[in-house]
């Protein structure tokens, strides 16, 4: 849920209540004023009545406008002048609806005699009053929810605009970024400093991974030559006539682990050439080509396991990107289906314009799954592999726009890659 | 054959040039920039091996003067950089091959030999070795006059023996010969074993001597007396 709405839910949750309150003290607010309203009328008709009473007789006043909704009746109770004020139902002659009215019953001493009063007004009733004002309740409400929906909207476009930025650039950056976001400028301090910190995690970020970036080129570079020797010196001391058979192996072991020394190095090489984004020259380039090509050089490695190789290949489906980078992902991917497969295995390789995936009989994962294309997560047992091949495979496609996938199923490790 | 190597490493200058020595070349030697052009353009080579970062210049601007000065000489860029610029440049530039290193000293070797034949237009268009006969142009292999008909691979692997015989050549050189790049990708040599019984057995079918022996635990030897 968003923030805004959230707080205007709040506001909601808590407005109801209070306006509520204010509707039972506005309906007593209210009754009471019309309750003294209608007393102050009364009394001033009384006082017109109690005037006209003393001027003529009863007759007098029988054609004034006024008293219809009087009654004067003589009486020959006398005593205190006092006013009764109450609420009575009537029927309204014209209509013959029953109305509420308000009424005064009092008596009027004049020198012609004493006179019963029964003055009448027109006036609210309860369930009137209550109506009336559930009724602007339900207005204001709906008024405070439009108000709220478009001070919301107005907020979010303008004052919440760098927060959504600093999302949005937070969501997108990679350390591995050649050029840091900007983000949106705000005379907000909470704001400023927000950006602050962000801007700074980011530089640091940045600087740390091209550090580390560096100093694998560096390593893996200066490592080379090293190597080189050992290789050479290795092939000069095997040409000698006379070793014996325990030499040979020890010979033999070292040789066997500069070349993995070897292959490690180049494969940390062309990690850190994929993350700087070397491999920029993309061509269209047909994925059909590189798969038999992969396949013909995999062959030995192939028939060694006696794998059987089931292609559902659609004729020509090509792809834009680099074409080395092509090659190395694919054959990276063959040759994890090859290397973790079992003797008399099965792999599977589907290629149509909506994906390309490549799946492999084989054991259950040596490694955690989401794991499985973190750099130097391995199969123990498998000891030729570097650890790096999926790492690698995941990196170009990451570098190629492709998503490149992993799941299990019924036995069979799957890597597929979208095309779409 | 006359060799020149551009290569500032001391202990590789050193295993290269014993190595292609022991081959019958002269092999001579440079250490930088500097003494590189000046032998270049004084001297006529077969070969020229260019290790194109030096300490006080690079490698490829050798190449530029060997092809203006109209050299004839094969070059062989030998880099640490194996970087994918530096090759497509260095080749157009006019090198004749590309070797990265760490490389084995029995495929610059044989990258040497084949560079050589290729580059000998007027020359002996033919490898030919006691009973063995092979004409690379058109990839044909005659033992005692009989053609045999050999894989790729197999055809692959007996000119490696050759540009490197009587030399102990190690699996791994024999499968990177054979797979290239994708030598990496193989969890073990088993198979060149395959390669190398079928090429044997073809060789001796046709009355050829049994020239390739297995050196335990290391590689093979290609042993031939001619």
């Amino acid at each position: 849920m968003k923030l805004l709405v959230k707080t205007s839910l709040y506001y909601l949750i808590f407005g109801i209540p209070v306006l509520l309150i204010a509707a039972v003290v506005g309906y007593f607010m209210l009754a009471t004023a019309v309750k003294g309203n209608n007393h102050d009328l009364l009394k001033l008709r009384k006082k017109q009545i109690e005037k006209q009473l003393n001027k003529n007789d009863s007759t007098a006043f029988q054609s004034n406008i006024f008293y219809d909704e009087v009654i004067i009746t003589p009486t020959t109770i006398s005593g205190k002048t006092k006013n009764i004020y109450s609420d009575t139902l009537m029927v309204d002659p014209e209509d013959g609806d029953t109305d509420l009215k308000a009424m005064l019953t009092t008596i009027i001493k004049t020198k012609h005699g004493n006179y019963l009063v029964k003055i009448w007004l027109s006036t609210v009733d309860n369930d009137e009053l209550v109506s009336t004002i559930l009724t602007w309740l339900a207005i204001i409400l709906v008024l405070i929810f439009i108000v709220f929906f478009y001070i919301n909207w107005y907020v979010s476009r303008t004052l919440w605009k760098p927060f959504y930025r600093i999302v949005e650039v937070l969501n997108s950056f990679r350390s591995s970024d050649k050029e840091k976001p900007e983000l949106q400028n705000s005379s907000i301090t909470e704001f400023k400093e927000l950006n602050n910190s962000v801007n700074g995690m980011m530089e640091k970020m940045m600087s740390d991974f091209n550090n580390q970036k560096q100093f694998t080129e560096n390593a893996s570079h200066e490592m080379q030559t090293p190597l080189a020797i050992i290789k050479n010196k290795i092939e000069l001391l095997i040409q000698s006539e006379n070793l014996s058979k325990a030499e040979s192996e020890i010979i033999s072991s070292v040789d066997n682990a500069a070349d993995k020394l070897s292959r490690l190095n180049k494969s940390l090489l062309l990690l850190s050439k994929i993350e700087n984004r070397q491999f920029n020259q993309e061509d269209n380039i047909s994925l059909n080509e590189i798969i038999e090509e992969s396949l013909i050089q995999f062959e030995d490695l192939i028939a060694e396991k006696n794998i059987t190789v089931k292609k559902n290949i659609r004729e020509s489906v090509t792809l834009r990107i680099n074409p080395d980078l092509c090659m190395v992902l694919v054959n990276n991917l063959l040759q994890n289906a090859i290397r973790h497969n079992i003797q008399n295995g099965v792999i599977e390789i589907n290629l149509n314009e909506k994906e390309f995936s490549i799946s492999n009989s084989g054991l259950p994962l040596a490694v955690e799954r989401n794991k499985i294309f973190e750099r130097f997560q391995k199969n123990p047992a498998s000891v030729e592999s570097t650890g790096l091949g999926l790492s690698i495979a995941k990196e170009i496609a990451e570098a190629s726009r492709l998503s490149l996938k992993y799941h299990f199923e019924s036995e069979k490790h799957f890597f597929i890659i979208s095309l779409i | 054959m006359k060799i020149l190597l551009i290569e500032d490493e001391l202990e590789l200058r050193k295993s290269i040039r014993h190595y292609l020595e022991l081959e019958g070349n002269v092999v001579e030697i440079a250490i930088d920039f500097a003494k590189a052009e000046d032998k270049a353009v004084t001297y006529d080579y077969d070969c020229v091996l260019v290790d194109i970062t030096l300490p006080d210049g690079n490698g490829i601007d050798i190449i530029r003067q060997l092809k203006e000065s109209k050299s004839n000489a094969g070059i062989i860029i030998i880099s640490a950089k194996n970087s994918l610029d530096d090759k497509v440049m260095g080749l157009n530039i006019g090198a004749d091959d590309y070797l990265p290193k760490p490389f084995h000293l029995s495929e610059l070797n044989a990258r040497i030999k084949a560079l050589i034949r290729r580059k000998n237009f007027s020359g002996d268009k033919q490898i030919v070795i006691n009973e063995i006969t092979i004409t690379p142009d058109e990839r044909r292999v005659l033992v005692n006059g009989n053609e045999i008909m050999l894989t790729t691979k197999e055809y692959e692997l007996l000119l490696y023996f050759i540009a490197n015989k009587n030399r102990v050549v190690t699996k791994s050189a024999v499968a990177e010969h054979l797979w290239g790049d994708y030598v990496d990708r193989l969890d073990n040599y088993n198979f060149i074993y395959t390669h190398i019984k079928n090429l044997r057995k073809k060789l001796l079918e046709k009355g050829c001597e049994d020239y390739i022996t297995t050196i335990y635990g290391i590689g093979y030897k290609f042993k031939i007396t001619e």
